[in-house]
This record gives C-alpha cells, sequence and structure tokens, in this order.
C-alpha cells in the first residue's frame, strides 16, 4: 500500500493535520499531503485554524515552508491573505466568517503558488468551510493546525487525523518519544461500548451539565449542578461510579470527583478534543480510574521531522523506531525537510 | 504602510517591490545597530564588534560610538549597509479598522444594540503575574489619559486577577455568561504561554462557548496576527488603550449579533 493510501483512505474525506507543539512539521506534512492528493488526481481542499504559509515564524524569525497549491485544488482563507501568496485564486463563495483579514472565503486555485491560509478559527468555521469545498468539487479536505491546538480532531469536525511530531519536542530521541506518546494517549482514549455511559452523556448534552450515577445502568441518570451537590456526592461516595461530561474536562473537574470518590470511577468525555488534564493529575487518576470519549478519535498516521527549526537534529532512523514503538499499530511516516541543508 | 495608503504618500522612486533601509539616499541601505559586549573597550573589543556586524549581514561596518561602561562591559554603535529588501506589496497584516469611537459613543452603540452591559471577563492566565497590563486597560482609572472599561456604563467587568488556571476561567466565563474574554499574558521563552493561550481556545471551543465570547488576548509580545494563529478573535500589544479595547468589543459584539456567522 503506498503512503497516500495509507495516510488517507478511501473513507476519509475530512483530514486534521494536528502538531505535538509548534513547529513538529505541520506544514512540511501538509505540503507532501496536498502534493500527493495532487499527482493522484484528487483535488484537495485546504484551510488552516491557525496562520500559515508566511514567510518566516512570527515567533523565532526563522524561515518557514511556503504553502505551495496547485491549479484545480481548493482553499478556504481570509480574503486579504489572497494577496501574499503568488498562486492566483478565484473567489468562488464566501462561507460567512469576518476576521481581521476581512471575510472568510473559499477560492479555487487557477494557476500553482503558494497561499497563506489565515482566518478560520472555531470549529464552526472549519465545518462550514469543509461543507462549501466539498460542495465545489474537492475530493478532500486538509484541516491545518495551530500549535498543539486539536479542535480539528474532533470527529464532528473531521474523519481522521494526522500527528505531526519532531526533534522540535527535544534535544534526544527518548525525549521526542516521551512527549510524542502523551499526545497519542489523549488522542487514542477508546470509545466507550456500554449504552449504559452512551445513555449517561446524552442526559447530560442535553442539561448542558454533568450527570453521574452509580455503575449500574439500570440507575436513571442524575443530572448535577455542582459535582458537590448532595445527590452527586452520594453517587460518587456509594462506590463505583460513571460521570459524564457534556464539555471540557478539567484538572478542576477530575480532581473533584476524585476528591468524593470512594469507588472506581468512569469519566466519559465527548471525544479526546474535550479532555485538558495536566500529566500529573492524568497519572494519578489513570492509577484508580478510566477515562472514556463517546466519539473516538480515528487516528491515520504519524509523521516525523529529525530537523529542529531551533538548530538540532536527531538521528533519522533511531527516532523513527522511537516514535514507531510509542504509537503501537498506527503509521509512522518521516517527512523532514532540512532547514539548515549543508 | 497600509496597502491603502494614498498614493501622495508613497515617496516617489520607491519600488514598493525592494524596500529596503534609507539613511542618505534611496537604496543605500544604511542602518545603525546598537549593542554591549561583556569585554572591555579596545582594540580587540572593537575588532569583535565589527566582526560582529559583519556576520549580521551588514557591509562595509563603520563604528560611530564605542564607551566602555566599566565592569567588563562595552557599548557600541555601528553603521553598515544592508543589502536586503521586503516585498511590501506582499505584506498581509490584520489589522483593526482606523474609525474609533469615544466613550460616549461606545456606551451609546452598546446601549442601543444590546440593551444591556456587556460581561467582560479579564484575567492573566497560567502562571502569568505580570497584571499591569489587563489593570491598564479594565481598572476604573485606565491609562494613558483613558478610562478603563470598568467606567464605561456598557460594561460589566469581572476582573480575575493574576495566575488563573484555564479551567477556573472557563468555569467563569460559563457562569458568567461572559460576552468577551480578555487574557493577559506576558508571553515568554519556550512558548509556555503560547501553549496556555491556545489551550484556552480549544477550552472554550469545548464547552461549545465559542461562538458566543469574544477571545481577546493582550500582553506586550502579543499582535492581531499572534491571536489569529492561537485562534482568538483579536490581540493587542504594547500601546494599547482601554478606548482600543473597548471600541472594538463593541463594534463587533453589535457586528455579530447583526451579521451573525
Amino acid at each position: 500500500m503506498d503512503a497516500t493510501a495509507t495516510m488517507l483512505p478511501q473513507d476519509v474525506r475530512i483530514v486534521a493535520v494536528v502538531g505535538c507543539t509548534k513547529n513538529a512539521g505541520k506544514t512540511t506534512t501538509l505540503n507532501a499531503l496536498l502534493a500527493r492528493l495532487c499527482d493522484a488526481s484528487m483535488n484537495p481542499g485546504t484551510m488552516s485554524i491557525g496562520i500559515d504559509g508566511e514567510e518566516a515564524d512570527f515567533w523565532l524569525g526563522v524561515p518557514k515552508p511556503s504553502i505551495e497549491v496547485r491549479a484545480g485544488s481548493w482553499v478556504a482563507t481570509a480574503e486579504a491573505a489572497l494577496a501574499a501568496g503568488t498562486a492566483g485564486i478565484e473567489v468562488v463563495e464566501r462561507v460567512g466568517g469576518r476576521t481581521l483579514l476581512g471575510d472568510l472565503i473559499v477560492g479555487q486555485v487557477r494557476t500553482s503558488g503558494s497561499v497563506l491560509l489565515a482566518g478560520i478559527r472555531t470549529k464552526e468555521d472549519v465545518r462550514s468551510a469543509s461543507a462549501a469545498m466539498l460542495r465545489l468539487g474537492a475530493c478532500r479536505i486538509l484541516v491545518d493546525g495551530a500549535y498543539q491546538r486539536i479542535v480539528a480532531a474532533d470527529p464532528e469536525v473531521s474523519d481522521g487525523v494526522v500527528v505531526a511530531t519532531g526533534a522540535i519536542l527535544g534535544t534526544t530521541v527518548q525525549e521526542v518519544a516521551a512527549r510524542t506518546r502523551q499526545f497519542l494517549q489523549r488522542l487514542q482514549l477508546h470509545a466507550t461500548v456500554l449504552a449504559g455511559d452512551l445513555d449517561l452523556m446524552e442526559s447530560a448534552r442535553r442539561a448542558g451539565r454533568p450527570a453521574v450515577r452509580p455503575d449500574d445502568a439500570s440507575t436513571p441518570p442524575c443530572v448535577v449542578d455542582l459535582l458537590e451537590s448532595p445527590e452527586a456526592i452520594d453517587v460518587l461516595g456509594g462506590g463505583d461510579a460513571v460521570v459524564a461530561f457534556p464539555g471540557a474536562v478539567t484538572d478542576d473537574l477530575v480532581n473533584r470527583c476524585m476528591a468524593s470518590a470512594t469507588g472506581s470511577l468512569r469519566v466519559v468525555a465527548l471525544d479526546p478534543t474535550r479532555i485538558f488534564l495536566s500529566p500529573s493529575v492524568a497519572s494519578v487518576f489513570s492509577r484508580r480510574h478510566q477515562l472514556k470519549v463517546v466519539r473516538a478519535i480515528r487516528l491515520l498516521c504519524v509523521t516525523v521531522n529529525p530537523f529542529s527549526v531551533l538548530g538540532w537534529t536527531l538521528p533519522r532512523v533511531e527516532l523513527l523506531d522511537a516514535v514507531q514503538e510509542v504509537a503501537g499499530d498506527i503509521p509512522v511516516i518521516a517527512f523532514d525537510v532540512d532547514p539548515h541543508p549543508s | 504602510m497600509k496597502r491603502d495608503e494614498p498614493a501622495s504618500r508613497i515617496l516617489s522612486g520607491v519600488d514598493l517591490h525592494k524596500v529596503g533601509p534609507y539613511g542618505d539616499t534611496l537604496g543605500d541601505g544604511l542602518v545603525q545597530v546598537s549593542f554591549s559586549l561583556p569585554v572591555p573597550s579596545g582594540p580587540e573589543s572593537r575588532e569583535a564588534a565589527r566582526r560582529l556586524a559583519v556576520q549580521m549581514g551588514l557591509e562595509e561596518p563603520q563604528i560611530y560610538k564605542e564607551a566602555d561602561l566599566g565592569y567588563g562591559f562595552s557599548f557600541w554603535i555601528i553603521y553598515g549597509k544592508c543589502r536586503h529588501n521586503v516585498d511590501v506589496t506582499r505584506i498581509v497584516v490584520p489589522k483593526l479598522e482606523a474609525v474609533q469611537l469615544s466613550f460616549d459613543e461606545i456606551n451609546d452603540l452598546v446601549a442601543a444594540e444590546a440593551g444591556r452591559r456587556l460581561r467582560i471577563v479579564g484575567a492573566c492566565t497560567g502562571t502569568d503575574a505580570h497584571t499591569v497590563g489587563i489593570d491598564a486597560i479594565l481598572n476604573m482609572k485606565g491609562f494613558a489619559g483613558e478610562y478603563g472599561l470598568e467606567r464605561y456604563p456598557a460594561f460589566e467587568v469581572f476582573n480575575l486577577g493574576s495566575q488563573v488556571s484555564n479551567d477556573i476561567l472557563l468555569q467563569k466565563v460559563r457562569d458568567l455568561k461572559a460576552d468577551a474574554v480578555l487574557v493577559s499574558q506576558v508571553v515568554t521563552q519556550k512558548d509556555v504561554h503560547l501553549g496556555n493561550l491556545a489551550e484556552l481556545v480549544d477550552m472554550i471551543e469545548a464547552e461549545s462557548l465559542r461562538k458566543d465570547v469574544l477571545l481577546v488576548c493582550g500582553g506586550p509580545r502579543i499582535s492581531h496576527e499572534v491571536a489569529l494563529e492561537l485562534g482568538f478573535d483579536a490581540g493587542f500589544g504594547a500601546g494599547t488603550t482601554p478606548r482600543l479595547v473597548a471600541d472594538w468589543i463593541a463594534r463587533e459584539w453589535v457586528r455579530r449579533k447583526v451579521l451573525p456567522a
């Protein structure tokens, strides 16, 4: 199977490219995917939830790879950003949002060149731009991330996720692998298979508040305002229990649950993008309790960049092996462009 | 330079595709740099300063000023020629519209369009304890001769102070049904504060609150470009005065009410 088929299976229409951190290699990955899709005559559509395609990293000042788009492909960006690239782009549709760089537009590339992707900030923006590009004829949509933001990985927004990691995460292979593992663990959380958990989450979603119940599906869900309310404490303090959070799952919420829990807890989130646990809290929690999601993320592959923009290079083969070990069954592919060629 | 700058303000003969430094004549590339070296002033440090200027890419470096600062330090001012140039026509910078409403106009606009006070939650988040910026914008007494947002009848302001964790800020945003969130960050090395800002945006998305709040960040190294990169709606840097922030919040809130995305 070739790399494109591995990374972009037929049933995946919208792909989020997320990075373990800033400068991990998202743009390089995006460019490689765009080129391969074009080579396969599959006109891609692309956008960024931050800003991408600028000449230099606004923070470090180091040069960045440009985003190259070919004639026939599609882009979603802010209208004023079109002037920053060399590609000839025809504005086809306005998708409703407005930013400091003007209206969000969807355009088709008429002459190949570089493009500045900017202006898409919210999940809603991603949804409307993806829908417009697919309707207009794009075969696949690539959503470029920003920093370590993973909002585009929400299964409601994208069908699959490519993770970019690389030497920027650490000065040793071991450090990069360890931090990549942490990032992947969040994205690889398993979906609950229990109908009771889904039912509990449905109650929580409808109310917009947490819902709790003993780990026994025959007990009806109890929606609570506060985790310290008498109803919540009764459940959490009464043995094994399940808690469903309809929004963000944070250190504070998890610590409050653990403070009242007498048995084992199963915390259910909507999907991995809603989970914001620090490594220390996640570690304490996982000793006795479980974290599950309603919708799991489909992880397509991990791309590895052995070059750091901060000036060091890690041994390619060792790094690939180490990342493959932490990625398990997920394919690991090297996409590297040496920023300091000799 | 603004993209829509009137032609009359552009110097005759300037090629906007190749703009470089100007000293005495167009295209001479003259620049001045100044720096300190941790060695005393003297012939060797003079040569070191000159070589450093060459490594910076300056041609024909001339030492204009040297001073011994004592305690083993020296100070240097060097002139040189920079041969690099930029294509100004390809620069795209996010910026605010030029119109700026007065204190009264802002209050009147919010009263007419919202019919209530807009709720603003502000904080220095993460480990950041530098509240001087957010206080200058929010506190009633204000800054640079302008009242802070607390003084505006249009706004109900909740200043949560310093070192507020993202999850506590998120809870306040939800509980107070905030219309706008102002986060102040003195961005430091290793991008730690940038990560913190990015996480806040994802948390607000996770709570399905993103479409309901204006997200604003501020700090000495923050710009609108940084803000957009991080997923915020606007970013205000050094020199921002309270009215600029008040004006943007009021007009953007009204714009979204009239033209929901």
